[in-house]
């Protein structure tokens, strides 16, 4: 057994081609693989919420608080609205907030924590310190004072969330551009004749690819509890809306009584958020052979260590 | 100091008339280290370099080579004057350099270090025709399967990472990528020191017979006397950040008229068997000492054998001894008798500094 100390390449073969590489997850990464399929379960339930859904959302289709049964398979809710419905519904409502979000912070996060890293040091220091301050709040706390500016609503709970997550974009992105802009490729690069903005976009972020793809799915995660906490105080969306963070919180009441109101789409949130870290896990590995190849040489070894066989 | 430099004789028919592909005057490149501590890596180097010719740069690590590569390319910040095919670059923002980088190119010592490991072969050598707008991606992807085959080197490469290719391998992908934009002017910096010695000379070769082919000038810096004989038709010898003698090949390693040069070729292990029984492998004695704080006067006298008085107080300028040959020693003149005279003594017999 050995320690990897130097990068480890995956070799020739399997691992250089894009089928190789999902053949080999596919088989050896039972959870991304789980956490894949979950995914696809989660952006079909969002898509096809119309399809799917028994009732109308909004509509009182029987007495409150059925407990699960054959005609309303998750109950009925304080007011007697499907609950199934209203989660089908709200996943459209809470992955959108989610997603966007997220996008909203990898967008201007990412390429500010880029150049931060690849300025000079004082202007990356003004960059970098305003982060720092942003990123003294607490998310929810941040995400509370763009509400206050801007007033409730769903655009709100999107550019709030956003707004938490782009400093931890930016210092993610920060540091490992701090440490490749002295490599030698960058030289090269800069000799070869690359702008700034070219050598950020085509030698830099190539090398932090795998980092910003488990970022982003991971983010998708974070900001799905964020935008779930907003609207569970009530600062998203109006609400006969559904919503997982909004039925969670009127669910909250009927605890005793009827837990399957809050349970549901409190189980929803939890399942997002477990399946968006596995997932980019998942994804990273496709996309990076040596990623792959690494964790699999990491289970091999422990694997040799366990058994004393080579 | 600079004006000795100009129209080396060694040239023989090339006259001034079109400017030399490479005029460097005065360049120093300076670092900070911590407070107000400044450190003169290069200090004061003038080169002139003509198309097509190689001119080696030879000197133990911490002599400034590289630093004098980088201040060329304008990686570091130099000053003074740096003249291409005539165009100062000095003083150039990064954007009005720009254009004109396709002319000068870079081969550099790490070969896995200077390519991007997550981008493939082609996407590396495509780059230069690209950032040019030399061609369109499809025409610059054919060009880059040219360029392969040129450094000998299967098309079939440019879709691997350069984790998948030989240390060899890597280094001709990067003369490939030195050569895409069709420079004038390339620098090797150290470009065979970390390879085999058998790659190492697949590559000097393939370095020589492309400048054959393409005409292109290099600025070769070793720290490899055989390497530099081998490659330059002149050389420049620096220590601690400055030159100390310069001529062409023949004459410098025939006859070195600077102590230093002297004690670098015997310190250097020889390959010929019946010069080695004359001169035995002597290391030289000392270390290089650090370029922030240099020793007074001459830069070497702490370490040479031929030290006397004036060489701790007053810094040897660079002048002509004998034709086309410069030397920065005070006694520079003694050495060219001795040699003259036949009488070579071994450094060692020389007066040992007071």
């Amino acid at each position: 057994m050995s320690v990897a100390v130097a990068p480890v390449q995956a070799p020739a073969g399997r691992w250089q081609t894009l089928r190789g590489r999902v053949a080999f997850a596919a088989r050896h990464n039972w959870p991304g693989l789980l956490a894949t399929a979950v995914a696809v379960l989660l952006v079909v339930a969002a898509v096809a919420a119309p399809l799917l859904s028994p009732y109308n959302p909004t509509a009182i289709v029987g007495p409150p608080r059925l407990p699960p049964s054959g005609q309303f398979l998750l109950g009925t809710d304080g007011l007697g609205r499907d609950v199934l419905s209203r989660t089908l519904w709200g996943a459209r409502h809470t992955l959108i907030t989610a997603c966007l979000s997220t996008a909203l912070a990898s967008v201007v996060g990412v390429p500010l924590g880029l150049v931060a890293g690849y300025l000079s040091q004082w202007m990356s220091d003004v960059v970098m310190r305003a982060m720092d301050v942003l990123l003294a709040f607490p998310g929810l706390l941040l995400a509370l004072i763009v509400v206050t500016i801007l007033g409730p609503g769903v655009t709100t709970v999107v550019v709030a969330v956003g707004v938490s997550y782009t400093p931890i974009f930016g210092r993610l992105m920060y540091g490992p551009t701090r440490s490749i802009r002295t490599h030698d490729y960058i030289a090269a690069a800069r000799v070869v004749g690359y702008g700034r903005l070219r050598v950020l976009r085509k030698e830099v972020l190539p090398v932090l690819a795998t980092e910003v793809v488990v970022l982003v799915s991971s983010a998708i995660g974070w900001t799905t509890l964020l935008a779930a906490t907003l609207d569970f105080l009530g600062f998203g969306i109006r609400p006969p809306a559904p919503d997982w963070g909004a039925d969670l919180s009127a669910g909250i009441q009927y605890l005793r009584q009827a837990w399957w109101i809050s349970a549901v789409p409190g189980l929803a949130i939890t399942v997002t958020i477990l399946v968006s870290n596995y997932l980019g896990d998942f994804v990273a590995s496709i996309i990076d052979p040596d990623r792959l190849y690494r964790s699999h040489a990491r289970v091999r070894d422990t694997a040799q260590a366990l058994t004393g066989v080579e | 100091m600079t004006a000795v430099l100009d129209d080396l004789p060694d040239r023989g028919g090339r006259h001034a008339c079109a400017p030399p592909l490479l005029e460097v005057r005065d360049l120093a490149v300076c670092y900070r280290r911590g407070r107000g501590r400044v450190v003169r890596a290069v200090d004061g180097v003038s080169l002139r370099l003509e198309r097509g010719e190689t001119l080696g740069v030879v000197g133990e690590s911490g002599s400034g080579k590289s630093t004098l590569a980088k201040g060329i390319v304008r990686l570091e910040a130099a000053a003074g004057s740096i003249r291409l095919n005539g165009t100062e670059l000095a003083g150039l923002g990064e954007s009005q350099l720009r254009p004109l980088r396709r002319q000068v190119q870079m081969v550099f010592q790490d070969s896995l270090g200077s390519l991007n490991p997550r981008r493939s072969i082609g996407q590396t050598l495509t780059e230069p025709l690209l950032v040019h707008r030399l061609a369109s991606s499809r025409v610059a992807w054919q060009r880059a399967a040219d360029l392969m085959a040129r450094v000998g080197l299967s098309p079939e490469l440019l879709h691997q990472r350069p984790g998948h290719l030989s240390g060899g391998q890597r280094q001709r992908v990067n003369i490939a990528r030195a050569l895409a934009s069709e420079p004038g002017l390339v620098i090797a910096d150290e470009p065979t020191s970390a390879l085999d010695v058998s790659v190492q000379a697949q590559i000097l070769s393939l370095l020589q017979d492309l400048q054959r082919e393409t005409g292109v000038g290099y600025l070769f810096i070793s720290h490899d006397l055989g390497v530099i004989r081998r490659m330059a038709s002149r050389v420049a010898v620096m220590y601690l950040g400055k030159v100390v003698e310069t001529g062409g090949r023949g004459r410098l390693y025939e006859r070195p008229l600077h102590p230093y040069t002297r004690l670098l070729m015997r310190a250097a292990p020889r390959p010929d068997p019946g010069q080695q029984r004359q001169q035995r492998h002597a290391p030289i004695p000392g270390e290089v000492p650090s370029a922030a704080s240099p020793p007074s006067g001459c830069r070497f006298h702490p370490r040479c054998p031929m030290a006397r008085e004036v060489c701790a107080v007053e810094e040897p300028g660079l002048r002509e001894v004998a034709p086309g040959q410069l030397s920065a020693c005070h006694f520079a003149e003694e050495l060219l008798e001795l040699n003259t005279s036949g009488a070579l003594p071994s450094p060692a017999s020389t007066t040992p500094a007071p």
